[in-house]
């Protein structure tokens, strides 16, 4: 198994867990207690300024019931490897011009693709 | 602090409850709580059956104390405790009995009202002009502030406690040492803090102590500095040690540490088989966990102190 470079975010987990309460419905002081910390300690944890030990930093993710796809845009997990996010940070780095001649590559690899699985003519028995 | 003969109805059982008490704190200091426990019960009925409330407050305490430890102290224990506190008959058996409760509320993770009787813990030390038990009470606080993520106050606790501490008190200056090197790493200050942990190891090892925690801490360093072989050469040795003694707090933090450092040396197989091992063992309802952990770095997240 190849490493994909780890995607570091201390701010952007706890936003994330942030958005996840929200959408849950939950208040601050509701989850705090869930998850046996306090109302001021999930406060901080949300902005970013507060380390929890892993049993609650995975009671946490595990209230949300959160797989990395949910985590990142709520994308199905299984269609995002380490490795996609990795290729798709990629390419948001380049420039408009260069996305699309990736977009365009991208677009004759499958279409080479799909002409080699299909069977040529003379060929057939 | 040796009782006065005031405090004795009959004299004749101080010795012996010295004997006791003075033994027991020596198994203490040796880590063996089993003995300690036992030498302090005795030391309160010796206490209880001649001598004033007062001592008998103390020897409830040191017994108390290493109940504590043990993981055997009911909320009884601790509303003792806080009837000693409440009856304030001396400043010694306060000391004890707030150090005690701060250490019970500690380990049930009420961190809030642990940080409260370790202050008050620390302000009768001070009253009473002891440095050795300032600084073990200033420990204390320290451990409480580093696990609410407050690592500024929590290494000015331990400065402090460190310029107090007796010169003689080799294993104490070094368990302090290591939670300072942790803090400095989480500051950035990480030169310092692996002189730190390196210091806190060498002591352990010439005292024999076990010195798991120091090397679970400088795996955390080596990690901030991307020093992935030292990472997983010293997150190694912390699992093993901690797996002989049964500590799963480390096992867990030492898994999911040498999962990082596998990740960061490149081998992504290492990293899932740890992360795998640390899901399956201690979450296993988290099926999610060892993807997750090998997308996403939650080092910033988590403290190892917590």
């Amino acid at each position: 198994m190849a490493t994909a470079p780890k995607i570091r975010q201390v701010q952007l987990v706890g936003r994330k867990i942030r958005q996840l309460r929200k959408q849950h419905k939950l208040t601050q002081t509701e989850l705090s207690a869930r998850i046996g910390i306090q109302q001021s300690d999930l406060s901080r944890m949300e902005k970013g300024e507060y380390r929890v030990s892993l049993d609650t930093l995975f009671r946490i993710l595990a209230e949300f019931h959160m797989s990395m796809g949910e985590f990142f845009d709520e994308v199905n997990r299984e269609s995002v490897t380490p490795k996609d996010a990795q290729i798709l940070r990629d390419i948001k780095t380049l420039d408009p011009e260069s996305q699309r001649e990736v977009e365009s590559f991208i677009a004759f690899k499958r279409a080479q693709g799909a002409a080699v699985d299909e069977p040529r003519e003379g060929t057939m028995r | 602090m040796s009782p006065s003969g005031a405090e004795w109805r009959d004299r004749a059982l101080e010795p012996r409850y010295l004997a006791l008490r003075d033994a027991a704190a020596a198994r203490l200091r040796d880590g063996l709580l089993e003995e300690a426990r036992d030498g302090f019960a005795a030391a309160l009925d010796a206490a209880r059956a001649g001598a004033a409330p007062a001592l008998v407050d103390r020897a409830f305490c040191n017994l108390a104390g290493v109940e504590i430890e043990l993981g055997r102290a009911p909320e009884t224990v601790a509303a003792q405790l806080r009837q000693i506190l409440v009856d304030n008959r001396d400043a010694e058996g306060c000391r004890l009995a707030a150090y005690h409760l701060g250490r019970f509320y500690d380990l049930r993770k009420q961190i809030k009202k642990a940080l409260f009787y370790a202050r008050i813990a620390q302000e009768r030390s001070r009253q009473l002009g002891n440095d050795a038990w300032q600084a073990s009470s200033g420990n204390l606080t320290a451990l409480l502030l580093l696990s609410e993520s407050r690592f500024d106050e929590a290494s000015r606790e331990l400065e402090r406690a460190l310029a107090l501490l007796p010169a003689d008190d080799e294993l104490t200056a070094a368990l302090i040492m290591d939670n300072l090197g942790y803090c400095r790493f989480l500051q950035g200050r990480t030169a310092e803090g692996f002189r730190l942990c390196f210091r806190s190891l060498r002591t352990l090892r010439r005292l024999g102590r076990q010195r798991w925690a120091a090397q679970l801490t400088l795996a955390y360093g080596y990690l901030q500095v991307e020093r992935a072989g030292r990472a997983l050469r010293h997150g190694t040795a912390a699992l093993a040690a901690a797996e002989r003694e049964g500590d799963t707090t480390t096992v867990k933090n030492a898994l999911f540490l040498l999962g990082e450092a596998a990740n960061l040396a490149g081998d992504a197989d290492a990293a899932y088989d740890h992360f795998v091992r640390l899901q399956r063992e201690f979450y296993p309802e988290q099926a999610f966990l060892p993807n997750f952990l090998l997308a996403v770095d939650v080092t910033g997240l988590v403290n190892l102190k917590a």
